[in-house]
């Protein structure tokens, strides 16, 4: 067993088969093997407690169902079912797929990362620039004229909505 | 909240805007110095480019029957919600047809000027290629491009001369263009002859469409020979290669080649299963899926290309652009496109021939916007583009 302590002191202990799924904390275990109890304990100092339940949840679900076989023999039905799971998992806010991809990127976890990821540019794809300014928080720093010219009239096209 | 991760982590935004497509881009460009730096920035528009993309359009050349005339060039929508530059519209209005395409990058032709250019970008270049032998005719065109590789492109034309004695036999070469060296070469010679049991041939030409470019050899230029070979042009070494087609069969329903960016597909339709390889390296056909689906046999399917992003055979169906992806994971037909119905006394066919996906590929030589066209317009006495 092992435990992980997010950055508000919230515990969470974990099988070391389920958290292996994070390639960093695979190889802590490996460097501690065969040292004390206490050495068992992983500060997960980035992220508060949120993220570690969704991230445990998330192990849980693949560590069920081994990514070797997700690829390569799942059956057709499986597969659908686990995207149908994945779908549901990653339908949150922009702040809590932000985090997620942090922890996913500092735990190394490719498909969660990969996953939400993919959320966002899903998220971001249906949008104008300005909704997705609001969305991701972001201050638009560009001058009135400055924006004029940052799009030539070449690339009207992605602007316009019919089918030319 | 701490500032948003989009902004503050170069890496994560790297990855997140390289899931985009292009017109996406195009468009959230204007959100922030931050994101306008990453999309401009040549590393990312190589990794966009190396993404596979999927095919959003073709360009298809309309017949009307029963008179078999060609009524035009057209390009059909196939993914719902994707954009399509106006640009490309108005070349063709212009007299120009859609010869050649790869990896976003498209080649239009009329007589011996050519229109090479990224139309998602509206960067575009005017070629003229002179045929100094006029026993020669125009066969077809190619643009050999891999933005993962260089921003270099060839265009090869193809020219062909009947045998005076013999009818079943030709002669091809290529003027083939470089953008490195902004210069013309003139291939050594091919000779071909129709087996006239396997090819039927109209005035001992076939269609002007036979040719494809491929990636192998560092770009070479395939078309199947009269013999239903594969025969290959290399242009770094300036030889010849073949290859047969991948298991021979006689069972089938129809057979096909596609090419999508660079690379060439073979398809087999028969009754029980359908089947794509993939060509790689000049002798190995590689199994790329197989699929079937009941539906299939209730129509006489048309094969038009494999999508490698969807993992999906592309299908017309009967009617004017209807389309059908094959998926070849789960073995669904999914509908990308509706057809339109005709007045039962005539018939359009749209035959499919030219896939594109929008990319963000550069390319060496090119101007950006329309004001090169507008001038090379003028001083060939077209009309203005129509923009």
């Amino acid at each position: 067993m092992i435990t992980l302590i997010s950055s508000d002191k919230r515990k969470f202990h974990v099988l070391e088969e389920v958290a292996n799924q994070s390639l960093t904390i695979r190889d802590v275990i490996e460097d501690r093997r065969g040292r004390r109890r206490a050495d068992r304990i992983i500060l997960v100092t980035n992220i508060n407690s949120k993220i570690p339940e969704k991230v445990i949840v998330y192990w849980l679900r693949h560590f069920l169902m081994p990514e070797e076989i997700a690829h390569a023999s799942m059956s057709h039905k499986k597969a659908e079912k686990l995207k149908k799971w994945e779908a549901k998992f990653f339908d949150t806010d922009i702040d809590t797929l932000n985090d997620l991809i942090l922890a996913a990127d500092s735990l190394d976890i490719p498909s969660l990362f990969d996953g939400a990821c993919e959320k966002v540019s899903d998220i971001l794809k249906n949008r104008s620039a300005e909704e997705v300014g609001e969305i991701s928080k972001i201050e638009n720093e560009f001058t009135h004229e400055e924006e004029e010219e940052e799009i030539p009239s070449e690339n009207a096209w992605v602007w316009r909505n019919e089918f030319a | 909240m701490a500032e948003s991760l989009l902004v503050s982590n170069s890496d994560i935004l790297f990855m997140i805007l390289s899931l985009l497509p292009v017109e996406v881009l195009l468009r959230v460009k204007s959100v922030c110095r931050a994101w306008a730096r990453v999309i401009s920035d040549p590393a990312f528009t190589r990794a966009h480019c190396s993404r596979p993309t999927p095919i959003t359009a073709f360009f298809t050349i309309r017949y009307r029957l029963p008179e078999t005339q060609i009524q035009g060039f057209k390009p059909i929508q196939i993914q719902e919600g994707v954009k399509f530059p106006s640009s490309i519209t108005s070349i063709l209005s212009s007299g120009f047809k859609a010869v050649s395409g790869s990896h976003g990058l498209l080649c239009f032709r009329r007589d011996w000027v050519f229109i090479v250019g990224n139309p998602a970008t509206s960067h575009w270049c005017v070629l003229h290629s002179a045929n100094s032998n006029s026993l020669f005719m125009y066969h077809g065109a190619v643009v050999i491009y891999d933005p993962t590789v260089s921003i270099h492109f060839k265009l090869a034309v193809a020219l062909i001369k009947l045998d005076n004695r013999d009818a079943f036999k030709h002669y091809i070469k290529f003027n083939i263009y470089s953008s490195e060296t902004s210069s013309w070469t003139v291939s050594s010679l091919y000779t071909q002859c129709w087996n006239p049991g396997v090819v039927s041939f109209h005035k001992g030409i076939r269609g002007t469409d036979a040719y494809e470019p491929c990636k192998i050899g560092g770009g070479s230029i395939c078309w199947f020979d009269g013999s239903r070979v594969l025969v290959g042009y290399e242009i770094s070494t300036g030889t010849y290669w073949k290859v047969s087609r991948p298991s021979p069969s006689s069972n089938f329903r129809s057979e096909f080649m596609s090419c999508y960016n660079s690379t060439i597909y073979f398809g087999r339709i028969s009754e029980d299963v359908t089947k794509v390889w993939r060509l790689e390296g000049k002798n190995s056909w590689v199994l790329e899926g197989e699929g079937d689906n009941e539906e299939l046999r209730r129509f006489v399917p048309t094969p038009s290309a494999y999508d490698p992003s969807r993992g999906a055979l592309i299908i017309g169906g009967r009617r004017n652009g209807e389309y059908f992806a094959l998926n070849f994971s789960s073995s669904t037909l999914e509908i990308l496109s509706h057809g339109v119905d005709h007045p039962p006394i005539w018939e359009v066919y749209d035959h499919p021939r030219l896939p594109h996906g929008n990319t963000l590929a550069p390319l060496h030589g090119a101007e950006a916007g329309m004001n090169g066209l507008t001038r090379e317009f003028h001083r060939m006495g077209l009309r203005p583009l129509d923009l």
